[in-house]
């Protein structure tokens, strides 16, 4: 009987015990701890917000770990120094991918090229998403704001897009630019298999966004952390100096040394050419500078601006070694053009005080290295003033016009900062461009405007396919719209 | 080894059916087993020709009562030879019984429970402990490699507790894992690399001591494994512990040393070498002809390297020094291992203790694994009805670490350095810092990275006896993994420069399951056998990870983060899944020679959304056991023949947590906070299914002197969890999505011979091969390139895609490709890609063969592995011509190309010209090879010996491993799998067969000493 007894309430143990553990369905919903349902993001203003800072973010390069120096955080800077190069910078690095690039032969699969390409349109589209849900916005004043820096980022990096991949800008069109991509991608469906524009339609692209971003910023620009109508100017004036459009550029950078407050200037040139760099905040001269800090770099091991330029103890791998017919290229004198040959191996950027220096701290030291970019935690220079006067300079004297200044005025106040004597007249272009070679050194400018002034790059004319890039492999294969430079191949 | 579960199964038994008998006379006596003398609990003793007689009890002892015309008694004993002993007038009779050689009455251990081998319908390969215990290897996957058939196992490297690969039949996913289920003891367990992800993956099995394993069973077909359903696309893999053994109390003693050294190295140049072909590579550089350059000329380009570059120290000023920096980067390690095992209990309580200390030194300088464990298994009979008992194992182990293998603190990286340059500073002794690339040997002195884990396996169960064949069993376990790295580079290392950079990442992984099923057994008229089990199982488990990163230390003594002033990352992060399932289960046998099994399980998934959150898993096989039927009676040599089939779906989830939604994820712009768009949604994000279909042939020749098995299948894997390559104008680069499909058909073959049994001399060998043909079918868009892994419609997963290599041009020694139309260019660019390699493997398989002679016994194994490339990427760097940095080259670079007319496959040699040195099949490699992978010779010493030494055994053996490879490999050993920088799943699973500075296998001799007490 008992034995009976047991049995059963053996057997109803079992049955409830079942039973309790099929109702465990509930048990089957797990939220994500580390990522956000996209219908909890797009649902305000401050969410909005967070959406487009990702977006500055990704302009230095960094958004995980493992991706580094993308973009403004390296390679447009790279791309730039290194296709351009004819002696006056060497590579020792083992990297291939930067090397293809100072031998101009760069390969379809190279990968710098590749994660640029892939981390600007994913920035984007980032953008693309703010420009979407701009009605989220609280107020008319922020949802300005919020539109008008989206499409100045956009602008920004469309206009660098079609440099680097597009054909040199003329006044004919080139079926060779970029792909637009104007909208968002929020599911596998809105995807398009968009092929290239033509050059003049990403210019008008471009120009179209900055214009609009630069009105709609007008009033907002207190803030020297965000991209400012003043940064807009400043992005414009290099646009149309790359198109030729000398007049409006050298508006645009009139505007931009022009900007005050009570008849203060905003914007100032450091005291000397040095303190311009490395800094923790933005300096008096950056128009736009990215922000990073040592939790939030651009990479330090394997990439980013520090990383292949400097050489100090812990600091980079001296890869972009300087030559010697660089430094010839200064005056007796020029604070720009200093080497300091005497560092200790534990030396770090606040030990240097010229603009050069030898590495120092391991491998590939002894080299010379440019002190622009000596702690991978400092902030990115994008635009500095310095610029906008070598700009407002070049344009003026090409269009014959003396908006805000004359030529040899600006280029003397860029001498004076330098600790040169200002020039007598007259000017050259040559000097123009000489000045803006040696201010702008190392800062990516070289190749664009080489292209400008349409000169050769070695043997290389200024619109040979070698110096522009090639859309990546990946891309080529995943989007059969997209035609690839004759140059590359397929 | 089988015994101790036999015995188990025997004791219960033995509970059972004991029955008295009232009869006239008596007997007794005691049956042990020959090979030990050790009681044998539960055998059955029959008086031949009736029914009467009863089993031997705990002590191995029995007592029957006889009647008049009893002749002969029957003693058998699954496992054992039957014997049968003439009565005669014996009041008292010893037996000794003979294990038996029959394979196919083994126990297999499958899902949810056990199964005679003889009755198995599905494929499934065991591995006995007792085969393995003496390998100095980590890590118990290591042990089956070429043992078991159709599994393929790969070391990622020669470093030791580094990940394994295995691949069982194949892979059968993209972007989902391709790694088996590993379950321990009804737990299925952690076996994911838990590391920081800018180093090789580690291996958590690791953590468990393979010398407490009774045996490992691995389920291949759908029939044996969809009873684990969603997670047995990949097979699984059940290891099952020792449980303790009803007796006198057994202790055994073991005790290894082994020492190792590399299986291979490579060699470098010497210096002089390395001048000649720099001094021709920098002349090019220069721009002067080598072949008409001066001795001035030459004398300049040394200079021009020396001293106006400053790269090389020592090209032309350090005529001394000669370094052979590979040997440096090896060290000669030694390991040690002591294991102590306790068993015994009586008739209601049994118990397994278990200890094991193995210290091992990696070949590679600064690595090692060392690992202390314990377990203790206990089982008790609380009531008749009723049996609890449980398991527990604790153990910790600890990883010495170096850096990643394409990093140049990594000590294989050494050997880029040039060999004119000292590894030592000649004055100080210190490592040379004035070298090509950061000295790796300055990190190795001034840097720490260590991994510690502890571990903590356990379970308890309850099995209820509801009615005679109907029972219920309950199970929880649990298994913490607690890791904690530490990783440190000091102020002066290379890494770690100006101030000190440390890492401390802590990862808690609580992995909890419970299991519920209810199994019925029956056996009606002796014709009809029904096995039934039905059932439950939970399984959640949370992954949590903490992790600082910060710069700025004081000393480096004063290492912890604690003394660090700035953070470099800080991570706290969480990630949880769970699995809820049900199954069942029936086994359906007639007159013992028909089966059939049907199996089903629903899996419930919180990696999925709400609708698609279940799925549903059947499986059936069939088994026809013809040597039974009367026809085949008198086919005189076949002695056993059963035909199978079975035909089943399993499936997969993703790696990966929450790919079907719509995400965004934080970021950090210098302090400010941001959102991130992460994934696009997948809403239909389903289970990837696998269908498999399996053939089998099992038989036995010569009364079962040579068994075999013979198995072919077709896996095919459809609605494919996929990540899919788009395009990256739309701000991703891929999506999960369920498309495509692959497939993966095979052969495998398993042959088992007992060539010789002559008293005192045997030997017996066992074979067995695997082809498995794997093809992704169907893709939807664009291939998923890796560079050169690909994974392409209707070629193998991670085939090499790229420039196909068509060596140089003899006029001026450019490096050559071809360009699809018969012809070839010297532009890479304007070179097609094509299909250069497969890295999967067309025939993998071992041999065996056992010797023994007199209490020595010789075990002689080979492994191999044929049909698989290599791609070596870091040759971009190491055979490169000299023209892609100032790495030191590999001997064959000498073969350049150097003057018009010359014909090699070695392209001129010029200073940073990249002649050659991109990824192309100039660097890919059959990485085919046979391996000695173990050869070991033991004695144990007789009875006569051990008894006067009051031993219960001795044994003492010698073993070697890895000590001989044959393959036409040119790098330092075939079996490597680099697993690059970027793991994601997919990348995981793509990326194989490459080697990148990757360790070789260790060459390790061990001698070892056995004692039982």
């Amino acid at each position: 009987m008992i034995k009976i007894y047991k049995v059963h309430i053996m057997s109803l143990v079992v049955a409830g015990t079942m039973l309790l553990l099929t109702a465990c369905d509930s048990q089957l919903d797990i939220k994500p701890r580390q990522l956000i349902k996209t219908e909890e993001v797009l649902v305000d203003e401050g969410n909005l917000q967070l959406v487009l800072i990702s977006a500055y973010t990704g302009l230095k390069g960094t958004f995980g770990t493992n991706e580094a120096g993308e973009l403004y955080g390296g390679d447009f800077n790279f791309f730039s120094e290194l296709l351009a190069s004819t002696g006056e910078v060497t590579w020792v690095g083992s990297f291939d991918q930067q090397k293809e690039l100072i031998n101009k032969a760069v390969l379809v699969n190279n990968s710098r090229v590749r994660d640029s390409w892939i981390r600007a349109y994913d920035v984007m589209n980032s953008l693309n998403i703010v420009l979407k849900y701009l009605d989220l916005a609280k107020s008319p004043e922020s949802k300005a704001s919020l539109e008008g820096q989206a499409l100045a980022l956009r602008g920004l990096i469309y206009f660098d897009l079609v440099r680097f991949w597009g054909t040199p800008y003329q006044a004919s069109d080139s079926e060779y630019g970029v792909p637009l991509v104007l909208t968002p991608t929020e599911k596998v469906e809105d995807i398009e298999f968009v092929p290239r524009n033509t050059v003049h339609e990403v210019y008008g692209q471009v120009v179209e966004d900055l214009l609009k971003a630069k009105q709609l910023l007008e009033g907002f620009d207190k803030n020297d952390v965000f991209i400012s109508s003043y940064a807009v100017s400043a992005i414009l004036s290099r646009v149309y100096l790359q198109q030729g459009e000398f007049q409006k550029a050298a508006e645009e950078a009139n505007r931009v040394i022009g900007f005050n407050v009570d008849g203060k200037n905003i914007y100032k040139l450091m005291d000397s050419p040095l303190k311009a760099f490395n800094n923790e905040s933005n300096s008096t001269e950056d128009v736009f500078a990215l922000q990073l800090n040592s939790v939030s770099t651009s990479g330090e091991n394997n990439a980013g601006l520090t990383t292949h330029y400097a050489r100090l103890n812990g600091h980079g791998r001296g890869d972009m070694r300087i030559s010697q017919s660089h430094i010839d290229l200064y005056e007796d004198g020029d604070l720009r053009g200093g080497v300091v040959d005497n560092l200790a191996d534990e030396a770090v950027i606040a030990n240097v005080d010229q603009m050069f220096y030898i590495g120092v701290g391991g491998q590939n030291d002894g080299g010379i290295q440019t002190s622009k970019y000596g702690d991978g935690s400092r902030n990115i220079s994008i635009i500095r003033l310095a610029e906008m006067y070598l700009t407002r300079a070049e344009a003026n004297f090409e269009a014959g016009t003396n908006i805000g200044a004359s030529p040899l005025e600006d280029i003397n106040v860029i001498r004076e900062r330098a600790g040169l004597d200002p020039l007598a007249g007259p000017l050259t272009r040559e000097m123009i461009h000489k000045e803006r070679h040696l201010e702008l050194a190392w800062e990516g400018f070289t190749l664009h405007d080489m292209k400008r002034w349409k000169e050769n790059i070695g043997s290389l004319a200024y619109d040979a396919p070698e110096l522009i890039l090639p859309i990546p492999e990946r891309e080529i294969e995943a989007n059969e719209n997209l035609k690839q430079l004759p140059h590359y191949g397929q | 080894m089988k015994r101790l579960l036999l015995n188990v199964i025997g004791v219960s038994l033995c509970l059972l059916c004991m029955q008295a008998y009232a009869q006239e006379r008596t007997v007794t006596g005691t049956v042990t087993a020959s090979e030990d003398g050790a009681p044998l609990p539960g055998v059955s003793v029959l008086v031949k020709s009736t029914n009467t007689g009863g089993v031997t009890d705990i002590d191995g002892k029995f007592r029957i009562a006889l009647s008049e015309n009893a002749e002969v008694l029957i003693f058998s004993f699954v496992g054992y030879e039957s014997q049968e002993v003439a009565i005669g007038n014996q009041s008292v009779i010893n037996v000794s019984l003979k294990g038996s050689e029959k394979l196919l009455e083994e126990v297999v251990v499958v899902g949810y429970g056990t199964q005679i081998k003889q009755d198995l319908t599905g494929n499934i390969a065991k591995v006995s402990g007792e085969e393995i215990k003496e390998m100095p290897v980590q890590s118990f996957e290591q042990t089956l490699q070429g043992r078991t058939t159709g599994v393929f196992i790969e070391s990622s490297n020669g470093k030791p507790g580094e990940a394994i690969k295995v691949r069982v039949r194949g892979s059968s996913s993209v972007s989902a894992s391709n790694q088996p289920l590993y379950v321990v003891d009804g737990i299925p367990v952690t076996s994911e690399n838990q590391g920081i992800t800018n180093n090789q993956p580690t291996n958590p099995l690791a953590d468990i001591n393979f010398n407490d394993v009774e045996s490992i069973e691995v389920l291949k077909d759908a029939s044996a494994a969809a009873i684990y359903g969603s997670r047995a696309a990949n097979g699984v893999v059940i290891i099952t512990t020792k449980r303790g053994k009803a007796g006198k109390t057994k202790i055994d003693l073991s005790y290894q040393t082994g020492f190792s050294k590399p299986t291979n190295k490579i060699g470098f140049l010497n210096a002089a070498e390395y001048r000649e072909l720099y001094t021709e590579a920098t002349l090019r550089y220069l721009g002067i002809d080598p072949v008409t350059a001066t001795e001035q000329d030459k004398q300049d380009a040394g200079i021009f390297l020396e001293e106006t570059t400053g790269l090389v120290p020592g090209f032309v000023s350090n005529t001394e020094t000669d370094e052979n920096w590979e040997d440096i980067a090896f060290q000669d390690a030694v390991s040690h291992q002591a294991n102590f095992s306790m068993t015994g209990g009586n008739e209601k309580t049994q118990f397994y203790i278990g200890g094991n200390y193995f210290d091992q030194e990696g070949i590679l300088l600064g690595t090692g694994f060392e690992r202390f464990s314990g377990r203790l298994n206990l089982d008790h009979q609380a009531f008749d009805r009723l049996k609890v008992g449980g398991g527990l194992s604790l153990s910790r182990t600890e990883l010495e670490r170096v850096s990643n293998d394409n990093a140049f603190s990594t000590p294989l990286q050494l050997v880029a350095q040039a060999p004119v340059t000292p590894a030592y500073d000649p004055e100080t002794g210190e490592p040379n810092r004035n070298t090509i690339y950061d000295n790796g040997l300055v990190e190795f002195a001034n840097s720490e990275s260590g991994t510690e884990n502890y571990r903590m396996l356990g379970n308890i169960y309850g099995e209820l006896t509801i009615l005679p064949g109907l029972r219920f069993r309950t199970d929880l376990g649990v298994d913490l993994l607690d890791q904690q790295e530490e990783n440190y580079s000091g102020i002066t290392s290379i890494d770690g420069r100006p101030s000190g950079l440390g890492e401390s990442r802590k990862v808690r992984v609580i992995n909890f399951n419970t299991n519920n099923f209810l199994t019925y057994s029956k056996s009606f008229n002796k014709l009809h056998n029904l096995d039934v089990t039905l059932g439950m199982s939970f399984q959640r488990s949370s992954t949590q990870l903490t992790s600082l990163q910060a710069k700025g230390f004081p000393h480096d003594e004063l290492n912890t983060i604690a003394s660090a002033v700035e953070t470099v990352t800080f991570i706290a992060s969480e990630e949880d899944f769970s699995f809820l399932s049900y199954f069942a289960r029936a086994n359906y046998k007639f007159n013992n020679r028909y089966l059939l099994n049907v199996s089903a399980r629903i899996d419930g998934s919180s990696k999925f959304g709400k609708d698609n959150r279940y799925g549903f898993f059947p499986a059936v096989s069939a088994g026809w056991i013809l040597s039974e039927e009367s026809f085949l009676d008198n086919l005189g040599v076949l002695s056993f023949l059963k035909l199978r089939a079975s035909y089943g779906l399993t499936g997969n989830a993703p790696t990966s947590n929450f790919a079907h939604l719509s995400t965004y994820k934080g970021v950090n712009y210098a302090g400010k906070p941001g959102l991130r768009p992460w994934t696009l949604p997948s809403p239909d994000l389903k289970w990837e299914e696998t269908t498999q279909m399996n053939f089998g042939l099992d038989f036995g020749l010569w009364n079962d002197r040579i068994t075999g098995e013979i198995d072919y299948y077709i896996k095919n894997t459809t609605d494919l969890l996929l990540s899919r390559t788009l395009p990256a104008t739309s701000g991703y680069t891929s999506i999960f999505e369920n498309v495509g499909e692959m497939e993966n058909k095979g052969i495998e073959l398993l042959l088992n011979v007992a060539i010789l049994q002559q008293k005192p001399f045997s030997w017996d060998m066992s074979f067995n091969i695997a082809r498995n043909e794997n093809e992704v079918v169907k893709l939807l868009g664009t291939d998923i390139i890796g560079n050169p892994f690909r994974v392409r419609e209707g070629e193998p997963l991670g085939v090499f895609v790229t420039r196909k290599y068509a060596g140089v041009n003899p006029d001026n020694g450019d490096a050559l490709y071809a360009d699809g139309e018969g012809g070839t260019t010297a532009d890479y660019n304007l070179a097609p890609n094509m299909v250069v390699g497969d890295p999967n493997p067309d025939f993998v398989g071992g041999f065996t063969n056992n010797f023994s002679w007199n209490g020595f016994d010789l075990n002689v194994f080979f492994q191999f592995v044929q049909g698989n490339d290599i791609y070596v990427g870091s040759k971009t760097y190491s055979s490169s011509n000299a023209s892609s940095f100032l790495d030191n080259q590999t001997k064959d670079q000498m073969r350049r190309w150097q003057k018009p007319g010359d014909i090699t496959d070695v392209p001129r040699a010029e200073l940073v010209g990249g002649i050659g040195d991109q990824t192309s099949s100039r660097y890919v490699e059959d990485g085919s090879y046979i391996r000695l992978k173990t050869i070991t010779l033991g004695y144990n010493f007789p009875k006569t010996i051990t008894d006067k030494l009051f031993l219960r055994s001795l044994r003492v053996y010698v073993s070697g491993l890895n000590l001989w490879t044959i393959t036409d490999y040119t790098g330092w050993d075939p079996e490597v799998n680099y697993t690059g920088t970027n793991r994601s799943q997919t990348n995981t699973n793509l990326i194989q067969g490459y080697d990148f500075y990757t360790a070789p296998q260790p060459k390790t001799w061990s001698f070892g000493v056995n004692i039982g007490l």
